[in-house]
């Protein structure tokens, strides 16, 4: 079965609505006719097009079934005999009739099409709709483009957020780590002996500087991380000895661990150990006495 | 006594003349059985001298029908929409009788004439 273009497809209805039109007028019975008309037109139309029925196509049938004067017996259907043979071999293949052989009739030209009203209404209807049509694929399309521009930028938002969160804690954990070997430099030089029991003990980040242990450039890199940093100390009277805790606090949300995980940023500490850990909650004041300070 | 100035329009005469025929030929056509609409169109329209646009057709099968003349039934169809087929009614198939002699009457009348006419002039 072959396919319609919208064109034909109007001009079809256009022409078929006007022998309704007529054939009620003869008091004969339109709805008949029409699906008659019809299915011989879109039988003769599909036959002579084979793949698209073009309105070019439908014209050159519909010059065979004649216009709707013709057929509904309003105007002459039957062209003298007589004439036709007086008629001319160009008069006759400028107007020819499909698959008649030598019997067939020349339609003039301006019989050929319905109307002009019938005609252009269809052709008017058909640019609006294209024009409506052009718009609304448009507007599918902006839509659709927008929804996937939000899907991207959603999934990829976040990501970007975690890779610079990432970024940020690994560059955090260099500088604890550097820190944590500037204590046990500190300490191995006997720096300090808070408690006086001859055994040395680690120092804050400003006793770290000032000894030249530890540049003031990783503490601050902390702070430019977006970090607040503190030493958490604990007296050689433990009986483990002395240690340190250095704690990085991701800055404005030292009190809410979930917020700091909702942003994808971490509380992070070390300790004499070396081992890096990333506490949920930062350790308390009474876990770590009062020997702490920056 | 008056005269009509208006010459014979033999256009308008050959016209009136093979719309009377287009009935005699389809009910002659119906007479040989049941035939598919579409196929009868287009044998009416081989009909030697009768050179007709074949829409003009399926308003005279509907009027055939309308007043009983003919029967239509549809038919469902594997290549699309269903086919309507007709058939002469009984009533037809007398009408087609009286009409086949009445016509047959008209041309041996006409061919008479013909044959005076040849011949008083032979």
């Amino acid at each position: 079965m072959a396919e319609w273009t919208p064109e034909a497809k109007e001009y079809l209805e256009g022409y078929l609505r006007q022998v309704a039109a007529l054939a009620r007028q003869q008091g004969d019975d339109a709805d008949e006719i029409v699906a008659e008309l019809r299915g011989h037109i879109q039988r003769e139309a599909e036959e002579a097009a084979g793949v698209m029925v073009t309105l070019d196509v439908l014209r050159k049938t519909l010059s065979g079934i004649g216009t709707p004067e013709q057929v509904t017996g309003v105007e002459a259907a039957l062209t003298p005999a007589w004439r036709d043979k007086s008629r001319g071999a160009a008069e006759t293949s400028s107007a020819p009739r499909t698959g008649q052989g030598a019997t067939a009739v020349p339609v003039p030209p301006q019989q050929l099409a319905p109307p002009t009203v019938v005609v252009q209404q269809p052709r008017a209807r058909s640019g609006c709709l294209s024009l409506a049509l052009a718009f609304a694929i448009m507007a599918v399309v902006s839509l659709v483009g927008l929804a996937i521009l939000g899907i991207i930028v959603s999934i990829a938002l976040p990501s970007l957020a975690r890779a610079r969160a990432e970024a940020r804690e690994k560059a955090a954990v260099e500088n604890l780590k550097a820190i944590a070997s500037a204590e046990e430099q500190f300490r191995s030089a006997g720096h300090k002996d808070a408690d006086g029991d001859g055994v040395s003990d680690y120092g804050t980040l400003d006793e770290l500087t000032s000894e030249g242990a530890l540049d003031k450039k990783v503490a601050e890199g902390l702070i430019g991380l977006g970090y607040e940093v503190e030493v958490f100390l604990i007296p050689t009277s433990q009986p483990r000895g002395p240690a340190f805790t250095c704690m990085a606090t991701p800055e404005g949300d030292s009190s809410s661990g979930l917020r700091l995980a909702a942003r994808g940023r971490r509380r992070i500490s070390i300790d004499q150990t070396g081992e890096v850990i990333f506490p949920e909650t930062p350790p308390t004041a009474g876990r770590i006495g009062s020997a702490g300070g920056t | 006594m008056s005269e009509s100035s208006e010459p014979l329009n033999v256009d308008n005469w050959t016209t009136q003349l093979r719309k009377g025929l287009l009935e005699l030929c389809i009910v002659n056509l119906l007479a040989k059985g049941e035939i598919y609409g579409y196929d009868l169109v287009k044998q009416m329209a081989q009909v030697k001298g009768l050179v007709v646009t074949e829409g003009t057709i399926y308003p005279l099968l509907s009027r055939l029908r309308r007043l009983g003349l003919v029967s239509a039934r549809l038919e469902e169809s594997p290549n699309g929409p269903a086919r309507k087929y007709y058939a002469l009614s009984r009533e037809g198939e007398r009408l087609r009788v009286v009409m086949n002699a009445y016509w047959h009457e008209l041309t041996e009348g006409i061919a008479e004439l013909h044959k005076g006419k040849e011949a008083s002039h032979g």
